[in-house]
């Protein structure tokens, strides 16, 4: 792969910088309904993806625009975006206008071990120049557990039929190899089942690659370094999403980021995502959209190596709200709406903070309730008496 | 202008001396003002004087549930604020034990049921006592009965039919059952006596002697707990071989780990079948103590069965014991033991074995409460979706239980406002290495860059000279040497530290296995990429090979080491 070809945006500024790495896998041609050349026998159940890559494209997008990502202290330095699609197409920005760099359409590369590998490396190094930098790391595709260790599969998952784990990243490996940063603050979103792989125990210590190997020389960043990973899914379990479409946690993240995760506890009138309030708000979203989707097992996101790293500002923040009917057997024939507008139960509902009152419509008997909607969300509770 | 008050308490009537929850308090109207994080002792008050407005109020339990609430706080006026469980009540159980939350009606509920366990034992054996004096009846009698007839047929030959007649009459009656028709004789004909009417029906007196040691082997059962079960076939010793290798091995690192590895990585899903682990029932787990070990423990509520006849010292195996469930529902076991504080070796339990699969818990035996005293280890079977049983192990500390919670499910912040609020003030009396490593696990993963470290640092360096044979103790000093000391001196202290605390054996928390990997992971030769892409690993020690292994067993969601093995 030629130099820097995951390089979708580059702003060489002074000062910190933020500096992203996302990988979406959805085209597995080595495991069931892929066009390889061979299909191993591994696979476990695991096929073809559509939602990794429109969450990575979603999550892109997000980072992007100029109403997403919003960092006044480190603003976007570097974005890399590697996808494995069936069909591979441009990236589009939220307000649809294709992704230029140098004047020519983006084309991210697949995200196979060798293009992953310079990738990596290349997103390290971007790391490894002010230690006030950070780093934000996402990733979208099939992953599994064993015991301690995850693997996130890569898209040429199985070229090497005896030894398919090569080419999957292993991620407390690649995490702890981190380390060797410089910037001291990493944020790590993993979209991705975390099921359990005999074939994955089966290597041993020899399954998946680190990509950044972790070795001595992390200790030279002689310092405590808050590097946050945010798991789509509990271990053991699975995560989900609708066809074609972002996945549940990318929904939730990005909604919890237009304000769900804000906090204004530094200053009266700055919202800032942090990662502690950030899981607080996936949490609140993944459950009402799991409960909405009557999942036979909801899906909990979970976390882990948590500290509090400022990620995000929001300069008005979109409250989601949730509204609780009951008895439970009469709410489904309600009708809602929000402030006179139709509320749809069906999705995430987003307000701007402030004085909001929901009303539900039984058969003609409207039962009301209104409250104040402040960050992380709002519960209404309305009777059916 | 005075100001208000905001008292913040906690309600669960399941919770009441369950340490403290993390809380924030932040003012939200007329104008927002600063976030200002506290802790709330549970069946206390945290009082905070603020001005006149409106309050949000958070609190944060263990188990991830939020409490949140806004109030009106109107000057010289106090206002309480109450945060309620929304929970079911089933749901904090579960959470008591997955999260470590304690409630002292469980302790008056094992009172309850200790006292009811040594009724029922007394019971047990007044009816054992009384069926032997049944059976000693019964001998007695059958006996004289069974000879009753031989002497009746004797008398046939003395002339004196009279006499003849009610002597067999009254025989007859003594031995026949009560309830069975007889035929009545009649001295006035010849053939007066029917065929074998003299004697009772045959089947009776055969029946005595079985009967007799049916009633004698009941009577031995019921005086013994676990009798029937005993009887029914305990394994035979040899079985117990491999398990009580594999315990040896996880007690005495590195011979240990080395050889786990293979044990772990070949075996363990034939070994499990093998061992008397396959023949535990629903309700029952296996507790184990490797050689070196001095332990003494019991059970709370049901008495345990231990076959030390047979089992002591077997294969390194000081005892083993069948542990029976305490409380129990459809779903759930709740095992429930105390070990003393000051034995030394390790004390194991694992689980009933499902289609070759079982958890192996290394249990908390060394926990002391702050006022030095034992604690009650807990141990709660859950069935999977699959109907696999699955441990879940905790410490009945009232005081710790949260930071435990906390450390669980990850929620380091809050677990850092509680021990900085409530416990650093008396973190150089802690007195066992593992509540202090529960602690320095939640402030090293909370630390940020830039933290000022000093005080646990210290704290820190206190605690391993304290510990010395703590595992987890170590790995949290070369882990705070990597990160706080200079790389000249740091790095080879780190490394020696990582090696030493690998020779004390097994961490007791998952998180000590998975920073115990990645400081070893550290000091291996840095793999090389080859020029296909892939990574070549170099060569690797037996430490880091054993706990990389290990690792891969581990189960992440359990706060205490827990392996899956045969999975």
């Amino acid at each position: 792969m030629a130099a820097d070809e995951s390089l979708a945006f580059i702003d060489a500024g002074v000062g910190p910088r933020t500096h992203a790495l996302v990988l979406g896998v959805g085209d597995y041609p080595f495991l069931k309904g892929g066009a390889g050349a061979h299909t191993i026998d591994a696979s476990e159940g695991m096929g073809q993806l559509t939602t990794s890559p429109a969450s990575a494209r979603a999550f892109v997008r997000w980072l992007i625009d100029p109403n997403g990502y919003s960092n006044p202290t480190r603003p976007l330095g570097s974005l890399r975006v590697l996808l494995s699609e069936r069909a591979t197409s441009s990236m589009f920005d939220a307000a649809g206008n294709e992704l230029l760099v140098n004047g020519q359409p983006f084309r991210p590369p697949r995200a196979d071990l060798a293009p992953v590998v310079q990738a990596t490396e290349e997103w390290l190094a971007a790391l490894s120049t002010n230690p006030d930098d950070l780093g934000i790391y996402f990733f979208a595709g099939h992953g599994v557990v064993s015991g301690l260790d995850q693997a996130l599969l890569l898209s040429d998952f199985g070229v090497h039929k005896s030894a398919p784990y090569r080419n999957a990243i292993r991620f407390d490996g690649f995490h702890l190899g981190m380390g060797k940063a410089l910037a001291r603050e990493q944020c790590y979103f993993i979209d991705a089942c975390r099921s359990y792989s005999k074939h994955f125990a089966a290597t041993h210590a020899f399954g998946g690659d680190p990509i950044i190997a972790p070795g001595p020389a992390l200790a030279d960043q002689a310092t405590a370094r808050a590097a946050p990973a945010f798991h789509a899914t509990l271990l053991g379990a699975k995560a989900y999403g609708p066809s074609g479409r972002p996945s549940f946690f990318t929904e939730a993240l990005l909604d919890a980021l237009k304000g769900s995760c804000s906090d204004n506890a530094n200053h009266p009138n700055i919202w800032q995502a942090e990662t502690n309030s950030l899981n607080r708000g996936i949490s609140f979203l993944i459950g009402e959209i799991t409960r909405r989707h009557e999942l036979q097992h909801l899906q909990i996101n979970s976390a882990s190596s948590m500290s509090s790293v400022l990620l995000h500002q929001i300069a008005d923040p979109l409250v989601p709200i949730a509204v609780d009917c009951t008895p439970t057997e009469r709410a489904k024939a309600v009708t809602l709406d929000l402030d006179g507008a139709p509320l749809d139960p069906q999705r995430n509902t987003l307000v701007p903070m402030g004085r909001r009152r929901v009303t539900a419509n039984l058969k003609g008997g409207l039962f009301s309730c209104e409250r104040d909607v402040r960050p992380p969300y709002a519960r209404f509770p309305i009777e059916l008496k | 202008m005075t100001r208000g008050l905001l008292r913040i308490s906690i309600a669960s009537a399941a919770d009441k001396g369950a340490g403290a929850f993390a809380a924030r308090v932040q003012r939200i109207a007329p104008e927002w003002g600063p976030a200002h994080n506290t802790s709330v002792p549970v069946g206390g008050v945290t009082e905070l004087p603020c001005e006149r407005g409106t309050y949000r109020v958070a609190v944060y339990a263990p188990r991830g549930e939020t409490f949140e609430t806004e109030i009106e706080v109107e000057e010289g006026q106090s206002v309480n604020v109450v945060a309620a469980s929304v929970r079911p009540a089933r749901e904090w159980l579960y959470w008591q034990t997955t999260a470590a939350n304690t409630d002292q009606e469980c302790d008056k509920d094992i009172q309850r049921r200790r006292r009811r366990a040594r009724l029922q034992t007394l019971a047990r054996i007044t009816l054992g006592v009384g069926l032997c004096l049944v059976a000693a009846l019964a001998i007695v009698s059958f006996s004289f009965f069974a000879a009753a007839p031989q002497r009746s047929i004797a008398v046939q030959e003395i002339p004196d039919v009279a006499w003849e007649y009610e002597y067999r009459e009254t025989a007859l009656e003594r031995a026949w059952p009560r309830g069975v028709e007889r035929p009545e004789l009649n001295p006035g004909i010849p053939e007066w006596e029917p065929k074998g009417i003299d004697a009772p029906p045959a089947a009776l007196p055969n029946a005595g002697p079985a009967l007799v040691l049916f009633t004698a082997v009941l009577a031995l059962a019921f005086m013994t707990t676990g009798g029937f079960r005993r009887l029914a076939g305990w394994p035979d010793r040899d079985a117990y071989f491999t398990l009580s290798s594999l315990l040896d091995d996880l007690a005495r690192a590195p011979i240990a780990f080395r050889k786990l590895g293979s044990d772990l990585a070949l075996g363990m899903r034939a070994s499990i079948t093998r061992t008397p682990l396959s023949g535990l029932k629903p309700g029952q787990i296996l507790l184990a103590s490797t050689s070196g070990s001095d332990h003494l423990w019991r059970t709370l509520g049901t008495a345990y069965s231990r076959p030390e006849a047979l089992f002591a010292g077997a294969h390194g195996l000081d005892d083993v014991a069948i542990l029976e469930a305490t409380r129990k529902d459809a779903q759930r076991r709740m095992f429930e033991l105390r070990v003393d504080a000051s034995r030394s070796g390790n004390l194991f339990c694992i689980s009933r074995p499902q289609n070759g699969r079982a958890d192996l818990v290394l249990l908390p035996t060394m926990w002391r409460m702050r006022d030095g005293n034992e604690t009650t280890v807990e141990v709660m079977e859950s069935l999977n979706e699959f109907g696999q049983p699955e441990l879940s192990t905790t410490v009945r500390d009232a005081q710790f239980s949260p930071v435990l919670g906390y450390l669980v499910r990850g929620q380091l912040t809050e677990a850092r406002i509680v021990i900085e609020d409530q416990m650093k003030p008396v973190a150089h009396e802690i007195n066992n290495p593992l509540s202090a490593a529960a602690i320095g696990y939640c402030l090293m993963g909370s630390a940020r860059p830039g933290d000022d470290i000093r005080w646990w640092r210290a704290w820190l360096e206190h605690m391993h000279l304290k510990f010395p044979a703590s595992p987890d103790i170590g790995i949290l000093e070369a882990w705070a040497c990597l990160l706080t000391e200079d790389r000249s001196t740091g790095l080879p202290r780190a490394q020696a530290l990582f090696e030493a605390a690998f020779d004390r054996g097994l961490p007791a928390y998952t998180e000590g296995v998975r920073r115990l990997r990645n400081g070893l992971t550290i000091f291996a030769p840095t793999p090389t990429r080859g020029a296909d892409g892939v990574l070549q690993q170099g060569e690797r020690g037996p430490a880091l090979t054993a706990i990389d292994t290990l690792s891969r067993y581990c189960v992440p969601q359990q706060v205490f080491t827990t392996l899956r093995l045969g999975q």
